[in-house]
């Protein structure tokens, strides 16, 4: 899934996902959207559902 | 991803391009070596390879230059590619009459497509940035260094290309955007708000806008006299020091500076040595951190259990109570629990905040007299510069020098630093002043009128969402940069290490150009040949882990490197590129050129200009007798 991507990029992902406090579907799809977009094969659509995948704290928004 | 060149031609070009073609399609033999003198169009052809990767549109001028003084009306150039499996095809065609250049693509499989029109995802690797990198722009050995350009950068993001997650945020914004137009049910009164609001929003990223730009411009102006100090007062210190009979005071001021400096560090570590327990410096700081550990207590923290305690529970025969754990449900309850209680590391990291707390209700006070001794140190290093400072002048004036002319421009440039660094201040506060000086402050601004703006439209909970995900994009991009750079920065001086044999040369720290270490350095002073020596060192290394196979274009790879680094560059690059193509002059063949003699993979052109064309020969007994007349011979490393 992540061959598009670089060990930098990886690493520097699953630092910022640990910290995001997402759960494990919003983090294994960003991880996606990036490696398709880097493939060249993302769109708008695909940003759409990552957005819907987000969870905000009711309280500050994140 | 594997992008090989297998060959080019031109057509009713100017000059030598008239008719002209090279083919690079042995698969055995990646290595090129091109021998063409000057005059023959190697600078158009790297320029026109680089438009052919990159797709870069031709302005009229760009047209011109390339239009033959007697000619057809039309010419061409085509650049055939191997994309891994897909053969393409990026021809150029150029009318002359109307200055005008095309662009179409050819795919085999694929086949015929008007413009540049890379398949995916070639085109969005193959960018103006990225050409300039593999097929190598001399002038870019330089500008990596230059500290008032971001060459560097530039070179790890398109490489690493970055632009991709800025891409993901901008489609964020769009999805937004697109939200807020389809929501019709907000009635007139509501639209009225949303249109002002709007128009609020336009002014504050306006502005925002207009201090990024000054920001960048004022900081590259503050480098820059940065730069020009430095230099000017190591002309000042040359100039005094040239002159070493004419006053003594000069050497016994240099000792008084030393010896202050000396002192105003121990002073500094002295005080430095009061930052871990903060409560010393200051006794309201102590009265706080105080209030921290009461609160800390009040709030029972860490708890009295940690969940490593419930694992061990939910696998003992009865719980603490003394209820024997028969059924599975309990131990499951307990585990699915214990994530309200802290770990093992959380537990006794708060335990250790809270010891700290308490020993440092007792800290003993800073004293007066460290405080003192670091002013006292601070004047006397001051004054001890001013006693230098006016021995270099009588040193330089005796010896008939103009210091007047030099301090006034030293002045003058301090005060011009002083004020862009002030300037650079108000743009970066973070409190006090108005937004519209401070980027963080219209930072705030824009997001504060981008929430008033999204509550009106009612598209608030999407631009929360938006928000929250081009900040992790941001903070991705920026740790990997950063990431990156350390990597890139320990194979570059690896590399350099193995490839420059006279002299330690190293990068510090690659930022916005590459920063060499050694006070010399900062000054500009390494040779051309260095200089592109570490332009390949550094390239390789970008190339050398990046997920996809690039060749490499260079013209005149050895010309102004001394013999023995040019040895070292004939090993390394051929080990980091799938495919090397050199246009060499004979004055390249001593250490560069003739290390390419023992390969068996490298092919041989040599092309010379006849009154019909251009010629071209392939074959290495053609290459090795070729001595163009105005070929240079072997440059020393000129700085």
């Amino acid at each position: 899934m992540t061959d598009t991507l670089f060990p930098e990029l990886i690493e520097a992902l699953r630092e910022v996902l640990e910290d995001a406090g997402q759960d494990s579907q919003f983090d294994q799809q960003l991880t996606t959207l990036i490696a398709n977009a880097y493939g060249g094969n993302a769109d708008r659509k695909d940003v759409e559902l990552l957005l819907n995948a987000v969870t905000l704290d009711a309280e500050d928004g994140h | 991803m594997d992008i090989k060149i297998k060959a080019w031609k031109a057509e009713g070009l100017r000059g030598a391009m008239q008719d002209f073609q090279i083919d690079l399609s042995d698969p055995l033999r990646p290595i090129a070596l091109i021998q063409m003198p000057t005059g023959t169009g190697k600078t158009t052809t790297m320029t026109l390879l680089r438009k052919a990767f990159s797709g870069d549109p031709f302005s009229r001028d760009e047209v011109e230059e390339l239009r033959a003084e007697i000619g057809p009306e039309e010419g061409l150039f085509e650049l055939e590619l191997g994309l891994d499996q897909t053969n393409c095809k990026i021809k150029i065609t150029f009318d002359f009459v109307d200055l005008s250049a095309r662009y179409n693509t050819v795919l085999t499989p694929g086949g015929n497509r008007q413009g540049h029109a890379l398949p995916r995802p070639y085109d969005r690797l193959l960018d103006k940035n990225l050409a300039r990198l593999f097929v190598f722009d001399g002038e870019l050995a330089a500008e990596l260094r230059d500290r008032h350009l971001t060459s560097a950068d530039e070179a790890i993001d398109s490489l690493y290309r970055l632009s991709v997650l800025s891409g993901l945020k901008a489609d964020a914004d769009t999805v937004l955007e697109t939200q807020r137009k389809q929501n019709k049910h907000i009635t007139g009164q509501q639209s009225n708000t949303v249109q002002r609001r709007k128009d609020a929003l336009i002014e504050a990223e306006d502005r925002l806008q207009e201090l990024v730009e000054e920001r960048r411009v004022t900081s590259l102006s503050e480098a820059s006299l940065a730069e020009e100090l430095n230099t000017l007062q190591a002309t000042i210190n040359d100039l005094a020091e040239k002159n070493s009979k004419i006053d003594d005071a000069y050497e016994v001021a240099k000792g008084d500076v030393a010896t202050a400096a000396a002192r105003l560090d121990a002073a500094h570590a002295q005080v430095s040595s009061y930052f871990p327990r903060p409560q010393a410096l200051h006794p309201a700081i102590g009265v706080r951190l105080a209030h921290c550990y009461d609160q800390i207590e009040a709030a029972k923290l860490p708890g009295p259990s940690s969940k490593v305690w419930f694992d061990w529970l939910s696998k003992q025969p009865e719980c603490v109570c003394g209820r024997p754990l028969t059924d599975q449900r309990h131990r499951e309850t307990i585990l699915e629990n214990k994530d309200q209680y802290l770990g093992d590391e959380q537990h006794g990291l708060v335990n250790q905040i809270k010891g700290a707390l308490k020993q440092g209700a007792v800290a003993t006070a800073m004293a007066t007299e460290t405080i003192e001794a670091l002013d006292e140190a601070t004047s006397e290093h001051q004054h001890a510069k001013q006693q230098l400072r006016a021995a270099q002048d009588r040193r330089i004036k005796a010896a008939g020098g103009n210091i007047d002319t030099l301090r006034s421009q030293e002045k003058k440039i301090e005060n011009d630093l002083n004020d862009a660094q002030k300037i650079l201040a108000t743009l970066d506060a973070s409190d006090g002043g108005s937004w519209k000086d401070s980027i963080p402050l219209c930072q705030k601004e824009v997001d504060s009128r981008k929430e008033a703006l999204n509550e009106a439209s009612d598209t608030f909970k999407t631009y929360q969402k938006v928000k929250f995900l081009q900040a992790i994009l941001d903070e991705v991009a920026a740790k990997t940069v950063e990431k990156v750079r350390t990597t890139i920065q320990d194979r570059t001086n690896e590399k350099l290490a193995g490839v420059i044999h006279a002299e330690r040369l190293t990068i510090d720290r690659i930022d916005r150009a590459l920063q060499l270490s050694g006070s010399s350095r900062v000054r500009g002073e390494v040779s051309v040949g260095q200089s592109l020596a570490v332009a390949y060192a550094f390239l390789t290394s970008l190339f050398e882990h990046a997920s996809y196979r690039l060749p490499f274009i260079v013209d005149s790879p050895a010309g102004p490197i001394d013999v023995e680094t040019r040895k070292s560059v004939s090993k390394l690059l051929p080990q980091m590129f799938p495919q090397l193509i050199m246009f060499v002059q004979s004055g390249e063949r001593e250490g560069f050129v003739e290390a390419f003699y023992e390969r068996n993979d490298v092919q041989y052109l040599t092309c010379w200009r006849e009154p019909s064309g251009i010629r071209t020969e392939c074959g290495r007994e053609a290459f090795e007798a070729f001595h163009s007349d105005d070929d240079a011979k072997p440059k020393g490393d000129a700085t």
